[in-house]
C-alpha cells in the first residue's frame, strides 16, 4: 500500500496548522491583554510577506521572515503608542481604528505592487526526504520554525520575567500598575508581539502562496474565533490546530470560499455553546 | 412629527437635486441617482447600527446580495429565469429579508458587538470570494453587464424617470424613518440604546426588538442594491469590497450616529466629492478615506458615541417625557 500521499497530506496539514496557531496566538495575546480585536492582524500576515517579497532578491526568505517579525513588531508598537493607546479601552472605537489601519495597509501595498498576486522565489525549493516520501524542505523548515516560535512565546509568557508582568496586566492592569509594573509599556509589547507574530507567519506563507494583498483576510477569521475560544497559549494552540486542520482540508478538498464558510459556521455554532459560557 | 427643519432640509436637497439633474445632463443624471441610492443603504445602516445598536460593519452583504439577486434572477439576467423585473425586485428584497434574519438569529444566540461585526464582515469577504468561484452566473471579476432596467407595468424606467424614481423611494424611506422612531415604537430603541439592563427589567424583549429592526433595515440595504443594479444595468464584485463596507460605515459616523438628517445629507455630500475626483486615482482615493476614517475615530473617540447622546437628549426633551438621567456607558 502507498502511504506516500498521506504522508504528503500529514506534513502539510501540521504546516497549515501550526502557522494558523501562530497568527491565532498574535491575535489571541492581543485580545486577552486589552480586550482589542485587532481587524488589522490579517494585514498584518499580508505585509509580513510582502516585506519577504522585498527582500528576495538579496537575502533568504528565512533572513527576511525574522525582518519582517523585527519591522512588525516595531510597527505595532509604534502605532499602539500613536493610534491606540487612548481609546483601547472603548471597543467599538478600537475596533474601528483598528480596521481602518488595516484597510490603510492594505490600500497602501495595492497602490504599491498592484493588486495581483506575485511569486515569491524560494531557494529552499529542494525536498528533501522524509519518513519515505519527497517533502519541500521550505515546508518542513516552516513546520520546525514555528514550532519553535510557538515554543519561544509560551516560554516568555509562562516562565520569565516579563511573561509575569504580561499576565499580571492581562489579569488585571489597575493592580499590576500599583505593583509599579509600567502596563502602558507592556501592553505596547503585547501589541508589537501580536503584530510580529502575524508577520512572521506571512513571511513563512509567502513562498508557499505567493503575494497578494488580500493574503491575510481569510487567517484573520481563524484567528479571531481561536482567540475569542482559547484562554492561554495552550488553548490558543488546542483551538488553531482543530481550525487549522479543518481549514486546509476543506479549502484542498473543495475550495477556499466554503472552507472560509465551514469555518465561520463552526465558529459561531462553537462561540454561540462553548463560548458563552466562558465569556462574560 | 417630523421635525420642521428636517422637512424644510428635505425639500431644500430635493430642489437642488432636481435643478442640478436639469442643468447638468445625462452624466449628473447617474452622478446623483448613484448618490442617492449610496444615501438609501447609509440610511439602514444609521437605522441598524444608530437605533438597534447592532454594529453591521459589512452592511454591503445585504447591498451586494440585493445587487446580485435581482441581476440574477431578472428577466434577460444572467439565469435568465424570465421573472418580470418588478417581481425580481420583490424577489431579491425577499432573499436580502431572509438574509438579514438568519444573521438577525445570531442576537438571539448572545453574538453582539464585535462578534457581530466580525461575522458580517467575514461574510462580505466570502460574498465576494463567491462571485469568483460561480464565473458562470454571478461573472467574476468581469462582472455582469447588461442588466435589464426596471419595468413595472409596461413603462420602462431609464435614465431621468429612473432618478425621479429613486429620489422618491428615498424621500419615502427618509420620511417612513423619520415617523417610525417618532413613534413609541421607534423610540424604545433610544432606551435599549441608553440602559439596556433597566429595558429588560421592565419587561421588554430586547432582542426580538433589535432582530425586527434589522430585518427592515436589511431589506432597504437590499432595495438599495436591486436599484444600484437596473440603474446601472452592470455590477462586479466591488460592491462586495470591503473598502466599501468600510466607506459605508464612515459616511455614518461623520453624519452622526443615530441622525437620519445628518447621514443622507453626509454620504451626499461626501459621495458627490469622492465621484467627482476619484476616478484617476481611486486607490488614492480609498486610501484617503481610510486614513480619515482612523484619524477621525483616534482623534474623536466620543464623537462617535458622544453625539447620540446629545441627539437622545434632544429628542427626549422634544417629547417631554420627564427626566432622565444621561450616564451613557461606553
Amino acid at each position: 500500500m502507498d502511504f506516500t500521499i498521506l504522508y504528503t497530506s500529514i506534513l502539510n496539514v501540521i504546516c497549515a496548522a501550526l502557522i494558523v496557531v501562530m497568527v491565532s496566538i498574535g491575535l489571541g495575546i492581543t485580545y486577552r491583554s486589552m480586550n482589542v480585536i485587532n481587524l488589522a492582524h490579517g494585514d498584518m500576515i499580508t505585509l509580513g510577506a510582502y516585506i519577504v517579497f522585498c527582500v528576495q532578491g538579496f537575502l533568504d526568505p528565512l533572513l527576511g521572515a525574522v525582518i519582517a517579525a523585527v519591522v512588525l513588531l516595531a510597527f505595532g508598537y509604534v502605532t499602539f503608542e500613536l493610534l491606540l493607546e487612548k481609546i483601547h479601552k472603548k471597543v467599538i472605537p478600537s475596533i474601528l481604528a483598528t480596521w481602518g489601519m488595516g484597510t490603510c495597509v492594505r490600500q497602501s501595498l495595492i497602490i504599491a505592487f498592484g493588486a495581483g498576486y506575485q511569486r515569491v522565489e524560494s531557494p529552499l525549493l529542494k525536498t528533501i526526504r522524509i519518513i519515505g516520501v519527497d517533502y519541500p524542505l521550505w515546508r518542513l523548515c516552516s513546520i520546525i520554525v514555528s514550532s519553535t516560535i510557538i515554543f519561544i512565546v509560551w516560554y516568555i509568557f509562562s516562565r520569565t520575567n516579563l511573561g509575569l508582568k504580561l499576565r499580571a496586566t492581562i489579569q488585571n492592569d489597575i493592580l499590576a500598575e500599583t505593583k509599579g509594573i509600567n502596563t502602558s509599556t507592556t501592553k505596547n509589547i503585547c501589541f508589537g508581539i501580536g503584530c510580529a507574530l502575524a508577520g512572521f507567519s506571512g513571511a513563512l506563507l509567502s513562498p508557499i502562496l505567493g503575494v497578494n494583498p488580500f493574503l491575510g483576510l481569510s487567517y484573520l477569521l481563524i484567528s479571531f474565533f481561536v482567540a475569542v475560544l482559547g484562554h492561554s497559549i495552550i488553548g490558543f494552540v488546542v483551538w488553531g490546530a482543530i481550525f487549522g486542520t479543518i481549514g486546509y482540508l476543506i479549502s484542498t478538498i473543495i475550495n477556499p470560499p466554503t472552507s472560509d464558510l465551514t469555518s465561520l459556521i463552526l465558529g459561531i455554532i462553537l462561540l454561540a455553546y462553548i463560548g458563552k459560557a466562558v465569556e462574560k | 412629527m417630523i421635525q420642521k427643519n428636517i422637512i424644510v432640509l428635505m425639500t431644500l436637497l430635493t430642489i437642488i437635486l432636481i435643478i442640478v439633474q436639469n442643468l447638468g445632463g445625462m452624466f449628473y443624471t447617474y452622478f446623483l441617482g448613484n448618490v442617492l441610492i449610496f444615501a438609501i443603504l447609509a440610511l439602514s445602516l444609521d437605522l441598524a447600527w444608530g437605533y438597534a445598536g447592532i454594529l453591521s460593519l459589512g452592511h454591503t452583504l445585504f447591498f451586494g446580495t440585493g445587487a446580485y439577486a435581482y441581476a440574477v434572477f431578472v428577466e434577460g439576467g444572467s439565469l435568465s429565469l424570465g421573472i418580470p423585473s418588478g417581481v425580481a425586485v420583490i424577489v431579491s428584497i425577499a432573499l436580502v429579508a431572509l438574509l438579514g434574519f438568519l444573521l438577525s438569529l445570531l442576537i438571539r444566540l448572545g453574538l453582539k458587538s464585535i462578534f457581530f461585526g466580525m461575522i458580517i464582515l467575514t461574510l462580505v469577504y466570502i460574498g465576494e470570494r463567491m462571485t469568483r468561484s460561480f464565473q458562470n452566473v454571478l461573472g467574476g471579476i468581469h462582472g455582469i453587464p447588461k442588466i435589464p432596467t426596471l419595468t413595472i407595468g409596461g413603462f420602462k424606467f431609464v435614465d431621468q424617470s429612473f432618478f425621479y424614481l429613486i429620489l422618491l423611494i428615498f424621500i419615502v424611506i427618509f420620511i417612513l424613518l423619520s415617523v417610525f422612531l417618532s413613534r413609541p415604537i421607534g423610540i424604545r430603541s433610544f432606551a435599549f440604546n441608553d440602559n439596556i439592563l433597566r429595558s429588560y427589567l421592565l419587561g421588554y424583549d430586547v432582542e426580538k426588538y433589535q432582530m425586527f429592526i434589522y430585518v427592515i433595515s436589511a431589506i432597504i440595504a437590499g432595495l438599495a442594491g436591486a436599484l444600484y443594479a437596473s440603474f446601472n444595468g452592470f455590477i462586479s464584485n466591488s460592491l462586495f469590497d470591503i473598502v466599501l463596507a468600510l466607506t459605508v460605515v464612515f459616511w455614518v459616523i461623520i453624519g452622526g450616529l443615530g441622525s437620519l438628517g445628518g447621514v443622507a445629507l453626509s454620504t451626499i455630500i461626501i459621495e458627490s466629492l469622492s465621484r467627482m475626483y476619484s476616478s484617476e486615482f481611486a486607490n488614492y482615493w480609498k486610501l484617503c478615506i481610510a486614513v480619515v476614517f482612523v484619524l477621525i475615530v483616534v482623534l474623536l473617540p466620543e464623537g462617535i458615541a458622544g453625539r447620540f447622546s446629545a441627539l437622545k437628549v434632544k429628542v427626549f426633551r422634544r417629547i417631554k417625557k420627564g427626566n432622565f438621567d444621561d450616564n451613557t456607558k461606553n
